[in-house]
């Protein structure tokens, strides 16, 4: 593996081959948390992509003091952000008429008298888990996907949002508290 | 510990980020507290159901893709003008198509070449600036479909549009314009219009979605003109384009769009959340 050091100095200087390795490089990491963060493939895909024009054209400005992956996820945020801010992305809810991925139809409770297949069940599971993410605000989504889904500390979460540790921890006990609301009648599985 | 001190520590409880001492403190209080210790368990259930999410896992096609994507999209940013494609419709060609006579082609061509000179020569004179190096960028990325599709719908709209403002009742071709085919070339805009506009839904493209927007109202205008002798209609049509500016807005689009980007070293500041 090429040392990223070097590849990121020759991409600063234009070199599209060095931008292309680092892309390759990464492209899993900030797709896989855009989708975390929009909750559909065709989102996460756009976001992801404009994540990495960002970076190409912000690359210069990058010092390195910072790691790299820290570095393509703080843009990742912030064009999330900028993304719901701007046009309130299209994200699952109980109200879209159009089934499909990204829109999925009307949702509804699981029956308590039926018996539906393990198969049945577990698409439900995560339709109500999307759904339930979906009504996180884009902050305290922000912060439940990095803490949970991508691990990173609190703290670390704090400074990649520039916010303060205190206001991590209450925004996530807030996203937890209402996932529980929205999943409660799957806590019994669990 | 007070259960108001229990409930702050929740979150770095559960993500296993309190130190053994603040560990132990956390537990003794959950010991004698049976309604924290409920609330406690409430939430690691949730983040248990949480855990049961699945991911679609792209297939390996979609990362193959992936980077002559983002390099289509960095050349629509980056690339220099490229020369126009042989197989490309000139004006002419586009004018014949809509049935137009000689006397509107050569002039709105005219009118198109004059303007095109006046808008590159007083706004966008660009002498000395740096083009990215030929070679490698230029060959590897391409113009994205819908850039293409954005530039040929803008093409026709101010083929179409320059006939409509150089067009006077009085003059003696009047009667030749084909209002029949004029309109239907205006309803196939409207129609390609719908789908940019959609297609152009990125925020990157505000600008040129607006423009789609404006040319919308117009082309809706001229697609329902009741007559071709709908004479007070066509004026305001007219006044449409003038008042929106859109003709000045369809040049400046054009020159932007053949601009080549700054090359990375260029640009300044950071990305803003």
């Amino acid at each position: 593996m090429k040392d990223e050091k070097e590849l990121i100095e020759r991409a600063q200087r234009g070199e599209i081959g060095a931008f292309r390795e680092l892309v390759e490089r990464y492209q899993k990491t900030v797709y896989f948390l855009a989708l975390d963060l929009c909750g559909c493939r065709q989102d996460a895909e756009d976001l992801s992509q404009e994540v990495f024009l960002k970076a190409y054209r912000f690359l210069p400005n990058f010092r390195g003091e910072a790691r790299l992956s820290s570095w393509l996820y703080r843009i990742t945020m912030n064009c999330f952000m900028d993304t719901r801010r701007k046009k309130q992305l299209p994200t699952l809810s109980l109200h879209s008429d159009a089934p499909g991925e990204n829109h999925p139809a009307e949702l509804s409770l699981p029956d308590p008298a039926a018996d539906p297949s393990a198969s049945t069940r577990s698409d439900e599971l995560q339709r109500h888990i999307r759904r339930a993410l979906d009504r996180l605000s884009p902050r305290e989504r922000s912060v439940f996907v990095l803490r949970h889904y991508q691990e990173l500390p609190l703290k670390e979460i704090g400074e990649m949002l520039e916010i303060a540790e205190g206001t991590v921890k209450a925004l996530l006990f807030r996203a937890i508290k209402r996932l529980q609301e929205e999943l409660a009648i799957y806590r019994a599985e669990v | 510990m007070t259960c108001k001190e229990c409930r702050k520590q929740f979150v770095e409880a559960l993500y296993g980020e309190l130190n053994a001492a603040r560990r132990a403190e956390f537990e003794a209080h959950l010991q004698g507290c049976a309604a924290c210790a409920a609330e406690y368990r409430r939430l690691g259930q949730t983040l248990r159901i949480m855990d049961r999410r699945e991911q679609p896992r792209p297939e390996s096609d979609f990362w193959n893709a992936y980077w002559d994507k983002l390099a289509a999209k960095l050349d629509a940013e980056t690339a220099p003008p490229a020369p126009r494609p042989p197989q490309r419709e000139t004006p002419a060609k586009v004018l014949r198509m809509f049935g137009w006579p000689r006397a509107s082609r050569i002039a709105a061509a005219a009118a198109a070449l004059v303007l095109g000179i006046l808008i590159g020569r007083y706004f966008f004179n660009t002498g000395g600036e740096e083009v990215p190096p030929a070679g490698s960028r230029e060959t590897l990325l391409q113009p994205t479909a819908l850039e293409v599709r954005a530039g040929d719908y803008l093409e026709k709209s101010k083929v179409l549009l320059l006939g409509l403002v150089n067009w006077e009742a009085e003059a003696p071709e009047a009667t030749a314009l084909d209002f029949p085919r004029y309109q239907r070339a205006s309803r196939d805009l409207l129609q390609e219009a719908g789908y940019l506009k959609t297609a152009l839904e990125d925020s990157r493209q505000r600008r040129l979605r607006e423009l789609v927007a404006d040319l919308e109202v117009v082309l809706l205008l001229i697609a329902n003109l009741e007559a071709e002798n709908d004479l007070s209609a066509i004026e305001m049509a007219k006044t449409g384009v003038d008042r929106r500016g859109i003709l000045l807005k369809i040049n400046l689009e054009e020159i932007r769009r053949a601009q080549p980007l700054p090359r990375p070293g260029r640009t300044s500041g950071k990305p803003s959340i």
